[in-house]
């Protein structure tokens, strides 16, 4: 029974989003998000992806040096944070990835 | 010498997750979940149980840690809505799942996610590299 359920799990999907509890769905402006990250995180190089086409379902990733040496939660912490307002109101889904600088260009990642 | 975490199709594996289904629910908020955390040096705050996740993203988490062949426990946040609400303010962390090791929140599905793929993760859950 287990294998067949193991089976069934998907694989690692990397378009996985997080949920946010009850929210209404609201078209975002990409743009004023991406001001907004780059207002709090000075040197931050930002890119927005529209996962599902719908608006609400957004793939953000932040480039910035302002991770440097902070665990991946704190990294993760700082976006959410800077993006509360708006998580509450107008998103529903966000996957958030972060890298710093050097990291970005030693992974290939920057746009 | 470990266990293989890779067991070839039908052999004989234990349950790597465990879900919890029964505490202590007259203990406050906070000991309950102190208690849940400390229960296991890996334990997931999930949505359904390992063998059923109810939630594509727990489901992802519990593949990861599948394939790396760590034993678990886990909760099922919507079994419980006291629970649900009280693990957000515990951890300051507002979505599920949630997985936390030695006590310490790791992160969600993004943060988990992206540990793995950068072959972090298992660093992170005190695994030697394999």
């Amino acid at each position: 029974m287990l294998q067949v359920i193991a089976l069934q799990l998907p694989v690692i999907d990397k378009n996985l989003t997080s949920h946010f509890d009850a929210t209404t769905m609201v078209l975002v402006d990409f743009s004023t998000l991406k001001d907004l990250i780059c207002a709090n995180l000075d040197d931050a190089s930002v890119e927005i992806r529209d996962l599902k086409g719908t608006g609400d379902h957004v793939g953000i990733l932040v480039v910035s040096n302002h991770f440097r040496g902070l665990p991946l939660l704190d990294q993760h912490r700082m976006v959410m944070d800077i993006l509360r307002e708006k998580l509450k109101d107008e998103l529903h889904a966000v996957k958030i990835k972060t890298l710093t600088h050097e990291k970005a260009i030693a992974t290939n990642q920057t746009q | 010498m470990n266990a293989d975490p890779f067991p070839i199709a039908g052999g004989e594996r234990p349950h790597a997750g465990q879900a919890i289904e029964e505490e202590d629910t007259s203990l406050d908020i906070t000991t309950r979940i102190g208690n849940l955390v400390a229960s296991s040096p890996v334990f997931l705050f999930m949505k359904g149980t390992p063998e059923m996740p109810r939630c594509g993203f727990s489901a992802n988490i519990v593949a990861i840690l599948h394939s790396l062949g760590v034993s678990f426990k886990s909760f099922d946040i919507l079994s419980d809505e006291n629970i649900r609400q009280g693990v957000k303010e515990y951890s300051h962390w507002p979505t599920y799942p949630q997985l936390f090791v030695d006590k310490k929140l790791v992160g969600g599905n993004d943060v988990v996610s992206q540990l793995y793929e950068e072959g972090e993760l298992t660093r992170v859950l005190g695994l030697s590299p394999s």
